[in-house]
């Protein structure tokens, strides 16, 4: 598992530009969103000497106010929001796409447009099978919560309830975490074996997280509380900057925008680990039995300096079918789904 | 455990109707601090079944007609009876849900009285009659009135026996019982007020006795009260009611418990086997800040030993899971009576009984009755995380501050509900500022809190109205709690801190015990504060105007050459001179001699509602000189014209922030040269957000 966690990171040294590019995912958005706000809100607020309480520390306040008495003007710029978060997800599910295949392979130039204009259909596809998965994570903190305030009711108390809530949240993350490792597990095994069958390489995914799940949803959690270690720091600065001042707003922006790219570094390192945790545990006993299919899905352009593997474990080549792994596959069936490159990659199954 | 001779009932009743024997009644009372008269005295007995959550009781009820005029007849709230079918005003005006919370019909709640009895043993059950004189709905039975067989001279008491049973509800809306859990509020038949001609304006003399509606509390006189209660003896030493404890016993199952309290308007109760009891007591040495009480003492225009504060017994029921926050609720309780007592006067009763409801038992929370109030809180505000939270602290400061609104000065909250509410409000942001400063809402206090619940729209209803009478549940809460809240802000800033706060000390001395009106508080403030404040209260108070002043124009022209004929010293002169043949030069360069370019600088302020308010305007010109200007704000618009060699640079209306009840602060100032670093404050925390939202979206993509 730390070796995991070690490749992970290491994948995203070597590989900044995705890191760049992860970042970009979100800010992008965020910035075409405040391209179009900025102008509504300065024209609002440039001249209006109550806007100074912005800079004070009820800045809240003063925005409520501002908000309550200017609902018309800003309710475009919120309607905006729900178009540009599908979009977010869109331009999430490209860079994953472009990020996954260039991890995976020795990398190269182009392996990450390669990687997005190969596997974002099939990565779209696969979200679909994981949005599903997202209802039973919201039921059973749903039930926890009921659950525990009925029982907290009849027995008066609190703590039951809240021991309820904490439980299913906890149960809920896990649940989170092993359809989200499935997730991107299935996608890695998309990119190795050029697989299409994205629903049941998800579940067969899913069984492989559910047989081991230790190594792996250890590895995802660390990088959770690595996330959340840069969140808390975050919090600790930020009072550091005195807004009211030109100094202080670019201090606050600049601390803001560091921890954003922490945050997407840490981001590619978890893919990063969940490579390397898909060549530590899968793709060694599915090359024996799918050895022609490996230079299909590995790219084969030279090594760039920006752009490193994170040292994906060898095929080894050892001879013998191993009769357990070529029916097991890949798990997004690459045992059933036998395709090579010649075939049009984006063709349906 | 030792042997108890059951409490006897012996008639003739009255002979036993001794209310508050020197003991108990001594001991409930602050020497020196003076109760009311009694207009009644109540003695009950009841026992409660802890299975059914049923009440059996007795109540021996002696009425003195304080009126001028015979009384025909004794009418009673029967409150119960709101919770009794889902025909009822009050479940017909709530849909069965308040607060949040929602009705359990599996078990109704009612009260019955099965007789009566005058002390000649006229049964009066059988002409017994339902009223409904607020919307006249024949299914409810809140009030009940009794017609008398001789009609009660002024100046005479009457004696009635009461049998009763009332069966509690789950609890909902202040009552109720769950589990082992019990909150018994309005629980028995209370006697109404009667009203004389000229009581609280009144025309004609007569009672008054409103239904028990969804949006409004009670009303009632004080009387003295006597309540032995007895429940299963697993609530040994778990009960808690109005008043002081005054005798305890157990036997044969059953735990009894007497209290007893002078001069208080109603009697609550409750019990729960899981109560953690704490006892605690404000220390007027140690609890009271020195400080504070100087600072106060400064704003009344007294001695600090003025301000003297007797001791106060507290009792802190407290569920076993909040026992983390045992400290914060009673720092909130020694925190309200403190800064109450500094400002209005000081607490008169011995005890104080604070209530932590039970799970699940939210609808008996936030709730006020005489030295006994319910607070509300959650086993999440025993992590250290969530302290800074202020829901719970400030439920409990604005439950105590009832006892000086809705316990002393006991206005009539079906008909003003704002002389408790809003008053207390006020009363409860100021002292949450004082001794909680660091309590605030994402770095706001709580008046900027309650300010924030009413900008942006225009009030439906003006704040005095009957409780059943605002456009909706909203409106009555605004109007009862925010609005004027923040009116009496805007009235402290306007009058100044110390004249308000002598004001408000006089209001409550005056009226205290007195069931004051909205013209009283009027009145009240006008005399001590020496000015005509009509005004001011006819549009804060009886209107719905809304108040908004706006600079809608701000502009800078410079002043060109004079030009054209002029007269100087009786001479016409032409300007600019052409004597030496020299072209017009408006655009050449001034030298040193000459005067130095003048700017008109314009500015015009509207008043954009009906409210009509004086307010201050502050200028500021480009070479730092400010000037204030005063306006009446009587007709629509004023416009301001200056002629300086500096350009303005702003115009603020109201800048020291009285006028609180505005409905938009934004337009209140303008400036001509756009400053965008508070946007560019504003986009950066606003992106930043967004980036995080959008990056959420990383979790799935």
């Amino acid at each position: 598992m730390f070796e995991w966690i070690r490749q992970g990171l290491r994948s995203s040294r070597q590989n900044q530009r995705l890191v760049l590019a992860l970042y970009l995912a979100s800010f992008l958005p965020a910035l075409l969103w405040a391209a179009v706000a900025f102008p509504v809100l300065s024209g609002a607020l440039a001249d209006r000497p109550f806007a100074d309480g912005l800079l004070g520390p009820e800045s809240f306040q003063v925005w409520v106010e501002f908000a309550a008495s200017n609902g018309q003007s800003l309710a475009p710029l919120f309607g905006l929001l729900p178009v540009l978060l599908g979009l977010t997800l869109l331009v999430q599910v490209m860079v994953s796409a472009g990020a996954m295949h260039a991890l995976w392979g020795e990398g190269g130039k182009g392996a990450f447009f390669d990687g997005v204009r190969r596997f974002t259909g099939r990565f779209l596809r696969s979200l679909l099978a994981l949005l599903p998965m997202l209802l039973p994570v919201l039921m059973v903190v749903g039930i926890g919560a009921r659950v525990g305030s009925r029982l907290a009711e009849s027995t008066g108390s609190g703590n039951l309830r809240l021991g309820f809530l904490a439980g299913a949240l906890a149960i809920a993350f896990l649940l989170f975490v092993a359809f989200d490792l499935a997730h991107d597990l299935s996608r890695i095994s998309a990119v190795a074996w050029n697989g299409r069958q994205t629903f049941r390489g998800y579940f067969r995914a899913l069984w492989a997280v559910l047989k081991r799940p230790g190594s792996l949803v250890g590895t995802y959690v660390c990088f959770v509380l690595l996330l959340g270690l840069v969140i808390l720091i975050y919090q600790q600065l930020r009072g550091s900057f005195a807004a009211a001042s030109t100094a202080g707003i670019l201090g606050a922006v600049l601390l803001q925008q560091g921890s954003m790219l922490v945050r997407a570094f840490l981001q590619l390192s978890l893919l990063g680990g969940e490579v390397a945790a898909f060549h530590g545990l899968e793709a060694p006993d599915s090359c024996r039995g799918r050895l022609p299919e490996v230079p299909a899905t590995v790219p084969v352009e030279e090594p760039s300096a920006d752009v490193s593997p994170v040292e994906p474990a060898q095929p080894e080549i050892e001879g013998e079918l191993d009769e357990e792994s070529a029916t097991a596959g890949s798990w997004t069936g690459g045992a059933d789904d036998e395709e090579g490159e010649d075939r049009d990659p984006d063709s349906e199954e | 455990m030792k042997s108890k001779k059951r409490l006897v009932n012996v008639l003739p009743f009255f002979l036993t109707l001794v209310v508050a024997p020197a003991d108990g009644g001594a001991a409930a009372q602050v020497p020196g601090v003076p109760l009311p008269e009694p207009v009644y005295e109540i003695r009950m007995e009841a026992t409660y079944d802890a299975e059914e959550k049923l009440i059996q009781g007795t109540e021996w009820l002696r009425w003195h007609n304080t009126s001028s005029v015979p009384v025909s007849d004794l009418q009673f709230h029967h409150y119960l009876n709101a919770f009794a079918n889902n025909r009822s005003t009050f479940m017909q005006e709530s849909g069965g849900r308040l607060r949040g919370d929602s009705f359990d019909k599996k078990r109704w709640g009612w009260i019955e009285v099965s007789s009566l009895r005058l002390a000649n043993g006229t049964d009066l059950k059988g002409v017994e009659e339902f009223l409904a004189p607020d919307d006249g709905n024949a299914e409810d039975r809140t009030v009940a009135r009794y017609p008398l067989p001789e009609p009660l001279a002024p100046g005479e008491w009457v004696e009635v026996q009461i049998e009763f049973e009332s069966q509690l509800p789950t609890i909902f809306a202040r009552t109720g019982a769950q589990g082992d859990y019990v909150l018994a509020g309005q629980w028995f038949p209370k006697i109404a007020v009667f009203e004389d001609a000229g009581d609280r304006g009144r025309a004609k003399p007569g009672w008054n006795c409103h239904q028990f509606h969804a949006h409004s509390e009670f009303f009632a006189d004080f009387g003295n009260y006597d309540v032995t209660l007895t429940l299963p003896e697993k609530y040994e030493g778990k009960i808690g009611a109005t008043g002081e404890l005054v005798e305890a016993d157990t036997d044969g199952g059953q735990t009894t418990v007497r209290f007893v309290q002078k001069g208080v308007h109603d009697f609550a109760w409750t019990a729960d086997t899981k109560f953690l009891v704490i006892e605690d007591q404000l220390d007027p040495v140690a609890d009271v800040p020195p400080e504070r009480v100087e600072k106060i003492a400064a704003l009344l225009g007294k001695e600090p030993s003025e301000l003297a504060l007797p001791p106060t017994r507290i009792t802190l029921l407290l569920q076993p899971d909040h026992l983390p926050q045992k400290g914060p609720y009673l720092a909130a309780a020694k925190a309200a009576l403190v800064g109450l007592g500094l400002r209005l006067g000081p607490y008169p009763y011995k005890t104080l009984t604070v209530v932590d409801p039970a799970e699940g038992a939210r609808g008996s929370g936030g709730m006020e009755y005489p030295t006994f109030i319910t607070g509300g809180t959650d086993v999440l505000l025993n992590l250290p995380f969530f302290r800074r939270i202020p829901a719970a602290t400030s439920v409990t400061v604005h439950e105590f501050g009832h006892q000086y609104f809705q316990g002393m000065i006991a206005s009539n909250e079906f008909e003003e509900s704002w002389i408790d509410e809003g008053i207390n409000t006020f009363y409860e942001m100021t002292v949450m500022e004082e001794a909680f400063p660091k309590m605030t809402v994402a770095g706001v206090e709580l008046s900027g809190v309650r300010r924030m619940s009413i900008v942006g729209s225009d009030p439906p209803d003006p704040i005095l109205a009957p409780a059943w009478g605002y456009y909706n549940g909203n409106s009555y809460g605004a109007a009862s709690y925010s609005r004027p809240a923040i009116m009496l802000t805007q009235l402290e800033r306007y009058l100044g801190p110390e004249v308000f706060a002598q004001a408000m000390r006089s209001f409550f001395e005056e009226y205290r015990f007195h069931h004051p009106t909205t013209a009283d508080f009027e009145r009240a403030i006008e005399r001590s504060s020496g000015q005509d404040l009509g005004w001011f209260f006819r549009q804060a108070l009886h209107s719905s105007k809304t108040l908004d002043y706006s600079i809608r124009r701000i502009s800078v022209d410079e002043v060109s050459e004079p030009r054209g004929v002029f007269w100087q010293g009786g001479e016409r002169i032409e300007l600019p001179l052409k004597e030496d043949g020299e072209a017009e030069g408006g655009g050449e360069a001034k030298g040193e001699d000459e005067s130095p370019e003048l700017y008109r600088s314009t500015v015009v302020a509207y008043r954009e509602g009906g409210f009509r308010h004086p307010v201050t305007v502050e200028f500021r010109f480009e070479d730092g000189e400010v000037l204030r200007r005063q306006w009446d704000g009587q007709r629509r618009w004023r416009r301001w014209t200056f002629t300086r060699s500096s350009k303005i640079a702003s115009a603020v209306l109201d800048p020291d922030g009285v006028l609180q009840l505005e409905k938009n602060r934004l337009n209140n100032g303008r400036r001509t040269e756009a400053d965008r670093g508070p946007t560019t404050k504003l986009m950066g925390q606003m992106f930043f957000w967004l980036q995080n939202i959008f990056n959420a979206a990383a979790l799935l993509g």
